[in-house]
């Protein structure tokens, strides 16, 4: 026998030796559903999943598919499910959610969980994780569920937004034909690719503000019952810091809360579309109030140098009445809204026709 | 192919990295031009850094530099780790300044001479299967983050949306919402509501969002 066989024999025999244990799945997972709920829990395979010692941590692998079934007699157009590990992560929590759905009364449909806990092995605890309903939408916008992730909030936006993109794109259809909404879809594939590429992380900020300070721009909306007026964040390469920003509830309503998209260009003039700033905010009508966080916002572009930041514009993106409805931007929203960046994937990877039957899908 | 991290490439190059796994990551280094880029990238910017130690110099590559930090923060802290093991109940703080004692040498010579000469042959078996299982081991268990996120919550909760997934950390220990089989459409960081990463299946259009979050901040 080659020398080579006899190494990659020994290499075999030595495998089970590698410390990696699958985890008991009555110990490490629970799904918890409430009595009454309008989806039920059919299956859930956690077969894949192991925990790993490595080096001091303890790295526990979750992963599995849950297939939950329509109890509702009402469509589900989207879920959010919590997903907790108080034992190793105290604090902190997850969220997986599946919008732009469309199930009918009685169907089943998947949704996929994979996490990694990580914990120093010194520690003792249980890695018990427990995956729970936040909320689920309807197609007649009703929501259920008990929002503690303020799922409500997004999945609402999420499918106004939606629906707006959807009949947007229909209008180019019948006015200009096929050719005008690939047209179409070849203008959003372009902008999604120039929004891609930045990673991000936020962090409490610990130290005083440093850098210079940078006033944002800001971009007005039609129609936004909430008006920003000034505003500033403390900026240094790949950093921004502390951001403050002063806004006016323009509306007759009370507003609970705002969130605001921001736009960061770099030195050579690209543009981020880097996130939201969301605010649990009251603001009677008429009335002004200022958001500040102390936080601070990294920006990294894998294999580049830090991003120098030259210009910071901002813009409402969704706005909560405390009546509890939401109002999201016309057409004239800046970035690609999670609907068109869904369809245009689609486009990418299936053609015009995948288009075509998302849209008569949810007509 | 599955490509060393910045923090191995930037050992590498300084030649702090452990002896096993550097002989893989030379090994890789033979058969790709981009790693072999990145180490050599390291290894100027290191000389770099010796000969202008006073000031840091214009246009430094800081993503670099950071890897580097990170892997070295990651040594000390594995350092530590024994050194917490070794002295239970000493101030984290200080972990890193206890290094553990060397270990005892053993004594070669006069096993060697000890061992009887039937014996020899079964004493290489052992040695050789051992060095087997050690090099399965490090094949299978590549180096984790672990140690430099560690350094980097000692302080405060970070919300990353930011390599594999959105991950919430703090203390030490960490929640990550991995990736899906499909491809990342978007990634945005709330502040104050947490990370968050979009993802669609370009096969089916399902859209999958994970998101993490510390405390009563959502």
């Amino acid at each position: 026998m080659a020398t080579n066989s006899k190494l990659a024999l020994l290499a075999l025999a030595a495998l089970p030796l590698v410390a990696q244990d699958a985890l008991d799945p009555e110990r490490a997972f629970r799904v918890l559903l409430p009595a009454g709920a309008p989806v039920s829990l059919q299956s859930a395979d956690w077969d894949q999943s192991k925990a790993t010692a490595r080096g001091g941590a303890l790295l526990v692998d979750l992963h599995s598919t849950l297939q939950l079934k329509n109890e509702s007699p009402r469509r589900i157009r989207a879920v959010s499910l919590q997903v907790v590990a108080q034992e190793v992560t105290p604090g902190g929590k997850g969220a997986v959610t599946v919008p732009s759905l469309d199930v009918a009364p009685g169907e089943a449909f998947s949704v996929r969980i994979d996490l990694r806990l990580m914990r120093p092995l010194a520690r003792a605890g249980n890695a018990l994780v427990e995956v729970s309903l936040d909320g689920l939408l309807f197609d007649d916008l009703t929501f259920y569920g008990p929002n503690r992730l303020n799922s409500r909030r997004s999945l609402l936006a999420w499918e106004l937004e939606a629906r707006r993109d959807r009949r947007m794109l229909l209008t180019i259809l019948n006015q200009g034909g096929r050719d005008r909404l690939q047209e179409e879809m070849v203008q959003a594939s372009a902008r999604l690719t120039e929004q891609s590429g930045v990673e991000l992380r936020v962090a409490r900020a610990t130290a005083e503000p440093s850098g210079r300070e940078l006033a944002f721009a800001f971009l007005a909306l039609p129609g936004a019952p909430v008006e920003l007026n000034s505003g500033t964040a403390w900026v240094s390469p790949g950093e921004a810091r502390a951001p403050r920003i002063q806004m006016t509830n323009r509306s007759n309503r009370s507003v609970r809360a705002v969130e605001i998209g921001w736009i960061v260009q770099d030195a050579r003039g690209r543009q981020f579309v880097a996130g939201a700033l969301p605010s649990e905010i009251e603001i009677p009508p008429g009335q002004e109030a200022q958001f500040a966080r102390d936080r601070t916002l990294r920006f990294a572009r894998p294999g580049q140098p830090p991003l120098e930041i030259s210009a910071l514009s901002a813009y409402i993106a969704t706005v909560e009445f405390a009546d509890g409805e939401v109002w999201v931007p016309g057409r004239a929203a800046p970035g690609l809204s999670g609907e068109m960046r869904r369809l245009v994937e689609l486009y990418r990877r299936h053609g015009l026709a995948s288009v075509l039957a998302q849209l008569q899908r949810f007509q | 192919m599955k490509h060393p991290s910045q923090s191995d490439l930037a050992l590498y190059a300084g030649g702090d990295l452990a002896f096993w796994s550097s002989l893989a990551l030379r090994w890789h280094l033979k058969t790709c031009e981009r790693c072999r880029q990145q180490a050599e990238a390291f290894a100027t910017l290191r000389a770099d850094l010796e000969t202008n130690v006073a000031e840091l110099p214009a246009g430094m590559n800081w993503a670099a530099l950071e890897a580097e930090m990170r892997a070295n923060i990651r040594l000390g802290l594995a350092a530590g780790e024994i050194a917490e093991h070794t002295f239970p109940g000493a101030p984290e703080a200080e972990i890193v300044e206890q290094a553990p004692p060397p270990p005892a040498r053993l004594p070669v010579r006069s096993l060697t001479w000890s061992l009887s000469a039937p014996l020899l042959p079964g004493v290489a078996v052992l040695a050789s299967l051992s060095l087997v299982v050690a090099l399965v081991w490090m094949l299978s268990h590549p180096p984790v983050s672990y140690a430099p996120q560690r350094a980097q919550n000692l302080n405060a909760p970070v919300l990353s949306a930011w390599g594999p997934g959105v991950e919430v950390s703090y203390g030490g220990a960490a929640l990550t919402l991995l990736p899906p089989t499909a491809k990342a459409a978007g990634r945005s960081v709330d502040l104050g509501a947490g990370a968050r990463a979009e993802y669609v299946d370009a096969e089916t259009g399902q859209v999958t969002i994970h998101q993490v979050f510390y405390g009563d901040e959502q």
